[in-house]
C-alpha cells in the first residue's frame, strides 16, 4: 500500500543566496555545507514527517528558473503545488515580492510561512525579531526566524506548517468538502542579513 | 503419400495462419504506432510460429529440455549465432526473474502472459528472430526431418522472410502504474532496468516504424476462431463461463468443410454473450486433444465460430432419415458449410435455442411454430405436422428462416458496403464479410461482385490512409528538423578516420607551419574523437573562434596581447568602479539607513499614498527625496513604483536624524564603518580621486571617517541642500554617530582633500542633469571612472560650499513638498548600482562554484574567476550578471588558467547568452526537444503528455543553460561534451545541444517508460544521475541521431 498518508507540496521562493537550499537540505537531510553550489534550475526534496500517528509526506520543491511561464506552473498547477516565499528583507520590495503578490493571488486555501533565515549571524542582522513579526502581522502569515547552519527552528518551522495545513485539510473533510489533496500551502522565508554594500540601503518597515 | 499431402496441407494452414497474424501485427503497428509486446496478435504470432519451428523438430535437437524445446533448440542455434547465445543467456534470467517475482508476489497473475512463448517474443522483440529462422531454414537438415515445414523449400523460406517484418518493429513494454514501489532513487531504477530488460534491445530512437503496407489479401473472417495459445483455453470457453452464456450444446454434430474432407463430427455450441451470440462448431480432435500437437492446427481451419448478426438465412433441410441440416447463410450470401445434426430432433431444438436467444431484440421469421403441448414446432406450411420424432411424411421439408430484428424490419441488408465500411478503422474484427478461409474458395457466391468491392473499398481506404500519415509525417519532419542539422552529412572515416581524435600525432599533422590548414578537418577531429586533454588549452581556442584557423604564431602571439591588454584595460576600470562602490555602499551596514515610522501598521506604498503623518528616522544626513529615490531603486521590479508627485500634498513627513530605538539597543559597538552619504556628494569627492591617491583610496577607515564627518555637517551637505528647511537643519543631539567619531584627526586631510576638489564640480554644479558624460571636466574624460560619474555635473543640488566638518546638528523640519527639487541624474547613479548589485551576485557565486573541485580550492584561482566575471559583467552590463556564468567559465578556467580565458569565455558566451532569462533561447530549446521528441519518439512523447504533461521540459533547463556542465562529470566528461558541441557547430549542427538532450532521454527511456514516470519522478531521476552518466554512449547517441535526422531530410 501507500506509504504516506497525506502528501503536501511545498513551494520555496525567495531570492538567491538566502539559504532556501541550505533550509531544505539541513531539513530533508539534516546537512549543513556553507559552500553548496548555487541552485539552477528546479528540484525537490522529500521528507515524511508523522503527524499524530499519520504519515504525511512533504515533497519540497525550489527552482531558480525565473521564467514566468515556469513560476505559474509551479505555482498554480493542477498539482496541489505549496508556494513558499523565502526572501530578504530589503528584496521584500522587488524580485519576491513580485513572487509573492502572485502567491497572493493563488488559492486562499494556500498557506504561507515566512522563515528569517540566517539568525545565527547576529553581528550581520539587520531586521529585528519584532520588525519580521510585525511584517508577519501585516501579512496574515506566521513568521519563524530559522538557521540552516545551526539547526535552529527548521524543524519546527515545516512541522508548524504542515500541522496547520492537515488541521485545515481534516476540517475541510469533516465538512465533506472537496479531495483532500486540493490545498496549496506556502511558506515564506526571508534572509535577515545583508552581506555586501548594496544592501547597505534598504529601509525597514515597522 | 498421403501424409505427404496432408503435411502439404498442414504447411499451407501453418503458413495461411502465419501470413494472418503477421499482417494483422503490422496493421496494427500502422495504425496504433506500436505494439505492445503482450498483446493478444503478438502472443499469437509466437504461439505460430513456436508451432512452425516445432513442426518436424528432431529429437536429438529438442534434447533433454522436453518440456521447453524450444529453449533447446534456441541454445543449438547459440552456437553457431553469437547473437543468439546472448540472447538465450537474457531469456533465461529473465525467467528465472519472473519466477522469481512469481513466487514473490502472487497477487500478480500477470505473470501468465509475460511467460507465454517467453523464448520466441523476446527473440521477436530482439529483433534476432528472423535470423534464427532463416538460420534454421538454411540449415534444415541439421534440426528438421525431411517432412517439416521448416525443411519445405518454399515454405520454409516464406516462413523466415515473413518474419523480418514483426522482428523490425519496435515493441513497447509500457505498463500501467505499479502503486508497489515507491520512490527509488535513480540508481536502483537503472539496476532494475537492467534486470528486467537484458534481452538487449538496441536503444534506437526513431521507432517509428518505416512503413510496410502489406495491401489486404485474404485474411481472417469471423471464422478462424482467434488461435489462442491453448487449445484448452478454447475448449474451456466453449463450456460456460462468466462471460457467455451456454444456450445449446450438442455433440455428434457433423461438418463437412470441403468437398475433399468428409464429414467431421464435432461439438456445436451456442453461446449467448451480452450482444451477441454466437454459433461455435469444434471437431472432436479438437476438443480432445490435451497437449499442444501440432497435427490438429489444420483442423482448426475448420472449426467454426458465428456471429448470429451475420447470418441472415437459417436453411434447414430436413432428412428422410430425420436428421437435419443447417445450412447458414451470411449477408453477403456465403453460405457455411452444412451443419449435419443426428437424428432426434436436434435441429429443432437448436433452432428453437436460438429464436429464444434472439429475443427480445431478434427474431426468426417466420418464427417456430409453437404447438400447444408439444412445445415448438416447425411452422406449418400446408399440412399440420407432427414433431418430428413421429413425423409420417416421407418427404424431407425444407424451412428457409431469417433472423431479423424486431426493431428494424430492414436491418440485415444484405447488400449493404457502407455499413462494412464503418467498420473500417477498428483493428481487425471478426465481422467482415469476406471470403471465409475454410477452404470454401470453390462454394459459390452470389455476391461475389459485392465483396470484391466491399474488399478494394478497403484497400484503398487503408493504403490511403497509410500514404497521407507516411507524408504527414515526412513533412513534419521536414519542417520542423531541416533547420537544426546541416545538410551534409560528415562521416567519421572520411578522408581518414577521425576516431582518434586530436592528439600529438593529429595535432602536428594539423599544424603545417604554425597554421591548421584545414580547419574543417580539425572540426571533424574534435567531433569524432575528442581532443587530447594536453592539448586542450590551445586546441579550444580554436575550436571557440578565438585565434582563426590560418593564423600563424605571430598571428596568435599578437591576438594573445591584444586580448591581454583588453583585458587588463576592463580590469582598471571595473576595479576602480568597485573602489567607489566600496566607498559609498560599504560592505557591512551596520545601521539601516532608515526607518519610516508610522502609527499604523502599513506598507510603505500605503503609507505614502495614503497616509499623511510619518515620520523618517535615519542616522544619517538623508532627506525624503532621498529616501524615496532610494526606495523606487530597490522596488524597481514592483508594479507601484511610486514617484514624488505621487506623495500626497498635505502629507506631513519629518525626517529626525537619529538612530532608530531599537536599533540603538541591537548594535553595541556604534563606529559607523561606512559611508552612508548619499551617493552624489561621495562621488563628488571621489571621483576626481586619483585612483592612485592613498590617501582616499586605501585606508577605508579615513574615507569613512571622512564621510562621517559630512554626516555632521548637513549644513553644507550639498544633497541636503535643495532642501531649503534642511538648511536650518541640525544633527540630532543624541547621534552616536557623530558623537564617537574619531574624525578630528583627520580633518586637516579630509578638507584638503575635500577643498580644491569640490570647486571645479562645484562650478559645474549648475549643469542640468542628462548628460552625464560630455561635460565632464576634462581630467574626467580620459578616466574611464569620471564618465560613469554622475555626479560631477548633475547635481545642481551640489550646491555651494564643500563640506566642512562641524558638530552633530540636529535638525528636523517641516517638509514642503512644492520646495523640492530632486534631479539625480539617474543614469550614472544607476550604473553605479548596477554594477554593485552585480558584483555581490558575483561574490557570492564565485564562493559558491566547484568548490570541491581541486583547482578552486585554492583562492587565488577564486580570484580569477571573480575577475573574469567582473569584467564581463562590467562590459555588458546591461545584461549584468546571472547565475550560471560561474559554472561557463569555470571548466574554462580549469582548462586554460590564463588570460585566453576571458576571451574564450565572450565567445561562449555570445553562443549561449541568450539562454539565459530575458534572452529568449530556453524557450525555443524547449519547443525544440518538444518536437524533436514528438517526432523521432512518439511513444516518449505520449507517455510525457499523459503523465501530466511534462511536454515543457523544464527539467531540461540546467542542461541548456550550463551546456551540461552540471549533468557530467568535472575532468573529462564535461571537456569532451563541450569540445563537441564546439565542434559541432561546424560539422553536424548549429543545435546539438538539442541532440545530446534526447540523448539523454533515450537511454533511459525505457526506465521512464517503465516506471511511468511523471515530472516529479523524472526531475528526482535526473538530479540524482547527474555526474554519474556514461558521456561517451550519450556523445555517440547524440552523433547518431543528428545523422539520422540528416538521413531523414535528405531523402
Amino acid at each position: 500500500g501507500k506509504t504516506y498518508d497525506y502528501l503536501f507540496k511545498l513551494l520555496l521562493i525567495g531570492d538567491s543566496g538566502v539559504g532556501k537550499t541550505c533550509v531544505l537540505f539541513r531539513f530533508s537531510e539534516d546537512h549543513f555545507n556553507s559552500t553548496f553550489i548555487s541552485t539552477i534550475g528546479i528540484d525537490f526534496k522529500i521528507r515524511t514527517i508523522d503527524l499524530d500517528g499519520k504519515k504525511v509526506k512533504l515533497q519540497i520543491w525550489y527552482s531558480e528558473i525565473h521564467d514566468q511561464h515556469c513560476k505559474k506552473t509551479l505555482y498554480f498547477s493542477a498539482h496541489h503545488i505549496l508556494l513558499v516565499l523565502h526572501l530578504t528583507f530589503i528584496r521584500f520590495f522587488s524580485q519576491s515580492n513580485a513572487d509573492f503578490k502572485h502567491s497572493q493571488h493563488a488559492s486562499s486555501d494556500v498557506e504561507k510561512m515566512v522563515l528569517g533565515n540566517k539568525c545565527d549571524m547576529t553581528e550581520k542582522r539587520q531586521v529585528s525579531k519584532e520588525q519580521g513579526e510585525r511584517l508577519a502581522i501585516e501579512y496574515g502569515i506566521k513568521f519563524m526566524e530559522t538557521s540552516a547552519k545551526q539547526s535552529l527552528n527548521v524543524e519546527e518551522a515545516f512541522f508548524t506548517l504542515a500541522r496547520s495545513i492537515k488541521a485545515k485539510m481534516d476540517n475541510k473533510m469533516v465538512s465533506g468538502s472537496d479531495s483532500p489533496h486540493s490545498n496549496m500551502t506556502t511558506i515564506h522565508v526571508k534572509a535577515s542579513v545583508k552581506k555586501t554594500g548594496f544592501f547597505g540601503r534598504f529601509c525597514s518597515i515597522l | 503419400h498421403r501424409t505427404c499431402i496432408a503435411d502439404a496441407d498442414k504447411h499451407e494452414n501453418l503458413l495461411r495462419l502465419l501470413k494472418c497474424q503477421v499482417k494483422a501485427i503490422m496493421e496494427e503497428a500502422v495504425t496504433k504506432k506500436f505494439v505492445h509486446e503482450e498483446s493478444t496478435h503478438v502472443l499469437r504470432l509466437c504461439g505460430t510460429v513456436e508451432l512452425c519451428f516445432l513442426d518436424g523438430l528432431k529429437k536429438r535437437v529438442a534434447g533433454f529440455l522436453r518440456y521447453n524445446k524450444i529453449a533447446a533448440l534456441f541454445t543449438k542455434v547459440g552456437k553457431v549465432l553469437p547473437e543468439v547465445a546472448t540472447l538465450v543467456a537474457n531469456v533465461e534470467d529473465l525467467e528465472s526473474n519472473i519466477n522469481k517475482t512469481n513466487q514473490a508476489d502472487e497477487a500478480r497473475n500477470s505473470s501468465s502472459n509475460s511467460k507465454k512463448h517467453l523464448w520466441i517474443r523476446v527473440a521477436l522483440t530482439s529483433k534476432l528472430l528472423d535470423q534464427i529462422a532463416e538460420h534454421l531454414v538454411d540449415n534444415n537438415k541439421k534440426y528438421y526431418e525431411s517432412s517439416s515445414i521448416m525443411a519445405d523449400p518454399s515454405r520454409g523460406k516464406i516462413l523466415s522472410s515473413m518474419l523480418v517484418g514483426p522482428c523490425a518493429l519496435d515493441f513497447t513494454k509500457m505498463k500501467t502504474h505499479d502503486h508497489y514501489w515507491s520512490d527509488p532513487p535513480a540508481g536502483e531504477l537503472l539496476q532494475r532496468h537492467r534486470l528486467h530488460s537484458r534481452h538487449g534491445s538496441p536503444s534506437s530512437p526513431g521507432r517509428r516504424p518505416a512503413l510496410h503496407f502489406t495491401p489486404l489479401r485474404h485474411h481472417s473472417s469471423s471464422d478462424s476462431i482467434e488461435r489462442g495459445t491453448s487449445f484448452r483455453d478454447y475448449v474451456e470457453s466453449l463450456h460456460q463461463n462468466s462471460k457467455m452464456m451456454l444456450l445449446y450444446g450438442k455433440n455428434n454434430v457433423a461438418v463437412q468443410p470441403r468437398e475433399d474432407v468428409g464429414p467431421i463430427p464435432g461439438y456445436l455450441s451456442l453461446h449467448q454473450e451480452a450482444s451477441s451470440m454466437l454459433i461455435k462448431w469444434t471437431p472432436n480432435q479438437l476438443m480432445n486433444t490435451q497437449e499442444e500437437d501440432g497435427d490438429t492446427s489444420s483442423y482448426w481451419e475448420f472449426a467454426i465460430c458465428v456471429d448470429v448478426r451475420d447470418i441472415v438465412y437459417l436453411h434447414c433441410h430436413q432428412q428422410l432419415d430425420k436428421s437435419g441440416t443447417l445450412v447458414l447463410v451470411g449477408q453477403d450470401g456465403v453460405q457455411w458449410p452444412p451443419i449435419r445434426f443426428p437424428p432426434g430432433g436436434h435441429l429443432l431444438t437448436f433452432l428453437s435455442c436460438i429464436e429464444t436467444g434472439l429475443l427480445p431484440h431478434g427474431h426468426l421469421d417466420p418464427p417456430l411454430w409453437c404447438e400447444k403441448g408439444k412445445g415448438k414446432v416447425f411452422p406449418r406450411l400446408q399440412r399440420r405436422s407432427n414433431r418430428k420424432s413421429s413425423i409420417e411424411s416421407k418427404e424431407a421439408t425444407d424451412f428457409v428462416f431469417r433472423v431479423s430484428s424486431s426493431s428494424d424490419s430492414s436491418s440485415f441488408d444484405l447488400m449493404n458496403p457502407v455499413s462494412t465500411i464503418s467498420h473500417l478503422w477498428k483493428p481487425p474484427e471478426p465481422r467482415r464479410p469476406t471470403e471465409r478461409t475454410n477452404g470454401s474458395k470453390s462454394s459459390s457466391r452470389s455476391s461475389l461482385k459485392v465483396l470484391c468491392d466491399t474488399m478494394r473499398r478497403q484497400i484503398i481506404s487503408r493504403a490511403f490512409y497509410g500514404w497521407l500519415a507516411h507524408c504527414r509525417h515526412l513533412t513534419t519532419v521536414r519542417t520542423h528538423l531541416s533547420g537544426m542539422v546541416h545538410p551534409d552529412l560528415m562521416l567519421p572515416d572520411e578522408p581518414t578516420d577521425a576516431t582518434m581524435g586530436v592528439n600529438q600525432t593529429t595535432w602536428a599533422e594539423l599544424m603545417q607551419d604554425g597554421k591548421v590548414l584545414v580547419g574543417s578537418e580539425l572540426m571533424r577531429l574534435t567531433y569524432f574523437g575528442g581532443v587530447a586533454h594536453q592539448l586542450r588549452h590551445v586546441v579550444w581556442a580554436f575550436l571557440l573562434g578565438h585565434y582563426p584557423p590560418d593564423s600563424d604564431v605571430a598571428d596568435r602571439a599578437a591576438i594573445d596581447t591584444r586580448t591581454k591588454h583588453q583585458y587588463e584595460l576592463t580590469m582598471q576600470q571595473w576595479m576602480a568602479v568597485e573602489d567607489i562602490i566600496n566607498q559609498v555602499f560599504p560592505v557591512c551596514c551596520r545601521y539601516p539607513m532608515f526607518s519610516i515610522v508610522t502609527p499604523y501598521s502599513l506598507s510603505l506604498p500605503h503609507i505614502l499614498y495614503r497616509y499623511p503623518i510619518f515620520s523618517i528616522v535615519t542616522p544619517y544626513s538623508l532627506s525624503l527625496p532621498h529616501i524615496l529615490y532610494l526606495l523606487r531603486q530597490q522596488s524597481s521590479n514592483l508594479s507601484d513604483v511610486f514617484t514624488l508627485e505621487e506623495v500626497r500634498e498635505d502629507a506631513k513627513y519629518e525626517v529626525i536624524h537619529e538612530v532608530a530605538q531599537e536599533d540603538q539597543a541591537v548594535r553595541a559597538d556604534s563606529v559607523p564603518q561606512e559611508d552612508t552619504r548619499s551617493p552624489e556628494s561621495a562621488l563628488r569627492e571621489d571621483d576626481l580621486i586619483a585612483q592612485d591617491d592613498p590617501v582616499a583610496q586605501d585606508e577605508p577607515v579615513a574615507q569613512n571617517d571622512q564621510v562621517a564627518q559630512e554626516a555632521q555637517v548637513p549644513e553644507k551637505d550639498p544633497v541636503a541642500q535643495d532642501d531649503p528647511v534642511a538648511q536650518e537643519a541640525q544633527v540630532p543631539e543624541k547621534d552616536p554617530v557623530a558623537q564617537d567619531d574619531p574624525v578630528a584627526q583627520n580633518d586637516q586631510v579630509a578638507q584638503e582633500a575635500q577643498v580644491p576638489r569640490d570647486d571645479p564640480v562645484a562650478q559645474e554644479a549648475q549643469v542640468p542633469e542628462k548628460d552625464p558624460v560630455a561635460q565632464d571636466d576634462p581630467v574626467a574624460q580620459d578616466d574611464p571612472v569620471a564618465q560613469d560619474d554622475p555626479v560631477a555635473q548633475d547635481d545642481p543640488v551640489a550646491q555651494g560650499d564643500p563640506v566642512e566638518p562641524t558638530a552633530a546638528i540636529d535638525f528636523s523640519f517641516n517638509f514642503n513638498p512644492t520646495q523640492i527639487d530632486i534631479s539625480f541624474n539617474p543614469l550614472a547613479t544607476e550604473l553605479l548600482d548596477s554594477f554593485a548589485l552585480n558584483l555581490h551576485r558575483i561574490d557570492k557565486d564565485v564562493q559558491r562554484c566547484d568548490r570541491n573541485h581541486w583547482y578552486f580550492s585554492e583562492e587565488g584561482n577564486l580570484t580569477k574567476l571573480r575577475n573574469i566575471m567582473s569584467c564581463y559583467v562590467w562590459l555588458h552590463l546591461d545584461v549584468g550578471y546571472m547565475q550560471g556564468m560561474c559554472d561557463l567559465a569555470a571548466p574554462l578556467l580549469v582548462v586554460m588558467d590564463d588570460e585566453l580565458v576571458y576571451g574564450c569565455f565572450v565567445l561562449i558566451m555570445e553562443r549561449v547568452g541568450r539562454n539565459f532569462p530575458n534572452g529568449g533561447a530556453m524557450d525555443s530549446h524547449f519547443a525544440n526537444m518538444r518536437s524533436l521528441v514528438q517526432i523521432l519518439d512518439a511513444e516518449l512523447f505520449e507517455h510525457m503528455r499523459k503523465n501530466g504533461d511534462f511536454t515543457h521540459f523544464y527539467f531540461s533547463y540546467r542542461w541548456f543553460l550550463l551546456d551540461f556542465k552540471r549533468e557530467l562529470s568535472y575532468d573529462g566528461d564535461v571537456f569532451s561534451v563541450w569540445e563537441r558541441i564546439w565542434a559541432a557547430n561546424y560539422c553536424s549542427s548549429h543545435h546539438f545541444v538539442l541532440f545530446f538532450a534526447l540523448a539523454m532521454l533515450q537511454i533511459y527511456r525505457d526506465i521512464i517508460l517503465e516506471n511511468d514516470m511523471d515530472f516529479t519522478d523524472i526531475i528526482k531521476f535526473f538530479n540524482e544521475m547527474a555526474e554519474r552518466h556514461d558521456a561517451s554512449k550519450l556523445i555517440s547517441l547524440a552523433q547518431q541521431l543528428v545523422a539520422q535526422v540528416q538521413q531523414m531530410i535528405q531523402k
